[in-house]
């Protein structure tokens, strides 16, 4: 036990008691990932450094006494800078997310998986179709219908690729799914339309 | 047994992600003559006339993941900027990566709610995300593209250009001009009769009430354009659409 227990803990009694704002709080739970405040102090860091370095401040220090005194100056020091270990997080926090504008919070949530792998149609089958008809009879597949149509395939093939980039398994998307839908049946409407002209 | 293995295959598999959003607030002073201008990616935006005469920006950016530091990581690539220009505010969000710098693999969304008094111009880019917009009287600009739009209560004029999103109108409005292709429109207004419309619907339905009669320009394969009188002088409304649907109605409220 601390020799001087006593007396610390009358100087620590009158220190100031400052209470931080929720900001410095969210920042301690963000460091600790302890949402109990109790246990995330037990989660901070103690430093212990050694014998070596207590008596080099001692000796820099001069002090005056060398017996009792220097162990007794020690013991504030150790003291004071487990006090300084929990204090100067606290200011670096607050200097950063000090800015009263800017909060950032953490939760937890569950989530449904969304199965983006699903959104992916094959048409392979009916392109192949329209190519072979556009190589046997190349004057159709250069009418100004025609070439509309693929036009306006292409740019539903486009949307729908920006579209599946933006799902995320994390978020249902479920407007961008019913897009995706919508998109789908535009496509096999235009393909049934090109294979009909090119018949 | 054997039905919870088929109950286990059957359902959506769920996990725990961790949630970290950042909160932004701002307050712009405001003075007449100043414009707003909004662009948006992945945001959900909200803008409304407000009670004072400044603007007033909430900005939440939420990041979502399976595992909190990959969330905070993601949380930093999308960048935010609130600054006024040359008699413009500018809102923005935006993803940017460094060098080398991975796309994010979270679930990243910004919800921005604006207030600006009823009289400050507003310009919007929105693109992927849901766009609100109400009670304005002042000139109103909407570029929109893979998300919803809903319109209330816009005096002034109001232009809107929206490509795969849909477009829903109530309340009444000033003059408007909608360009849209790939999307649903629906007009529901208020004392429907006084509008006068203008069509230019290329492969596109149109829904209205019988009473309201169309006088057909021009009316060819997949092509229509006409316009239906409006009563004492009311404001116009052009609808410029391609592969869309237009329905029109009376509002109940």
């Amino acid at each position: 036990m601390e020799k001087n227990h006593d007396i610390l803990k009358k100087a620590l009694g009158r220190m100031k008691v400052y209470d931080p704002p929720e900001e410095v709080w969210n920042a301690f739970v963000k460091i600790t990932g302890e949402g109990d405040r109790a246990l995330g102090f037990r989660k901070l860091t103690v430093y212990s450094p050694p014998d070596s370095v207590w008596d080099h401040i001692a000796r820099r220090l001069a002090l005056k006494d060398r017996g009792k005194g220097e162990k007794r100056s020690i013991a504030i020091l150790k003291w004071t800078a487990a006090v300084a270990a929990i204090v100067i997080p606290f200011v670096i926090i607050f200097s950063v997310t000090g800015d009263r504008e800017i909060r950032t919070h953490y939760s937890e949530e569950w989530v449904v998986m969304a199965d983006i792998r699903n959104n992916t149609s094959d048409d392979s089958l009916s392109y192949h179709v329209i190519d072979n008809k556009c190589r046997k009879k190349p004057e159709i597949c250069q009418s100004d219908e025609f070439l509309g149509l693929k036009k306006e395939l292409a740019f539903l093939d486009n949307s729908k690729k920006t579209i599946i980039n933006r799902l995320n398994k994390y978020e249902s998307g479920k407007d961008l799914e019913a897009l995706l839908i919508r998109i789908d049946l535009e496509r096999e409407e235009i393909l049934g339309k090109l294979i009909a002209i090119s018949n | 047994m054997l039905f919870f293995f088929i109950l286990a295959g059957n359902s959506f598999p769920q996990v725990r992600v961790q949630v970290v959003s950042r909160e932004i607030n701002k307050t712009i002073a405001w003075k007449e003559g100043m414009s707003l201008v909004v662009n948006g990616d992945n945001a959900e935006i909200y803008c409304s006339s407000g009670f004072h005469q400044d603007i007033g920006i909430s900005m939440t950016i939420i990041s979502k993941h399976e595992e909190r530091t990959v969330a905070e990581a993601d949380l930093e690539k999308m960048k935010w900027l609130v600054e006024v220009k040359d008699n413009t505010c500018f809102v923005r969000n935006y993803i940017e990566l460094s060098r080398n710098q991975a796309r994010p693999e979270s679930a990243l969304k910004v919800i921005l709610r604006i207030t600006v008094p009823a009289d400050c111009p507003v310009s919007l880019h929105n693109y992927f995300g849901k766009t609100e917009i109400s009670g304005l009287n002042s000139e109103v600009t909407l570029n929109n593209e893979y998300g919803p739009v809903l319109l209330s209560d816009l005096n002034g004029n109001t232009t809107v250009n929206s490509v795969f999103g849909d477009v829903t109108i109530n309340g009444s409005m000033g003059h408007t001009r909608i360009t849209s292709t790939h999307s649903q429109i629906v007009l529901r207004l208020n004392a429907l009769y006084q509008y006068g419309f203008n069509f230019e619907l290329t492969d596109s339905e149109i829904i209205k009430p019988e009473e309201m009669i169309i006088i057909y320009d021009k009316k060819e394969k997949g092509k229509i354009t006409g316009q239906i009188k409006g009563q004492n002088s009311g404001p116009e409304i052009s609808v410029i659409l391609k592969n869309c649907s237009l329905t029109i109605e009376q509002s109940n409220n």
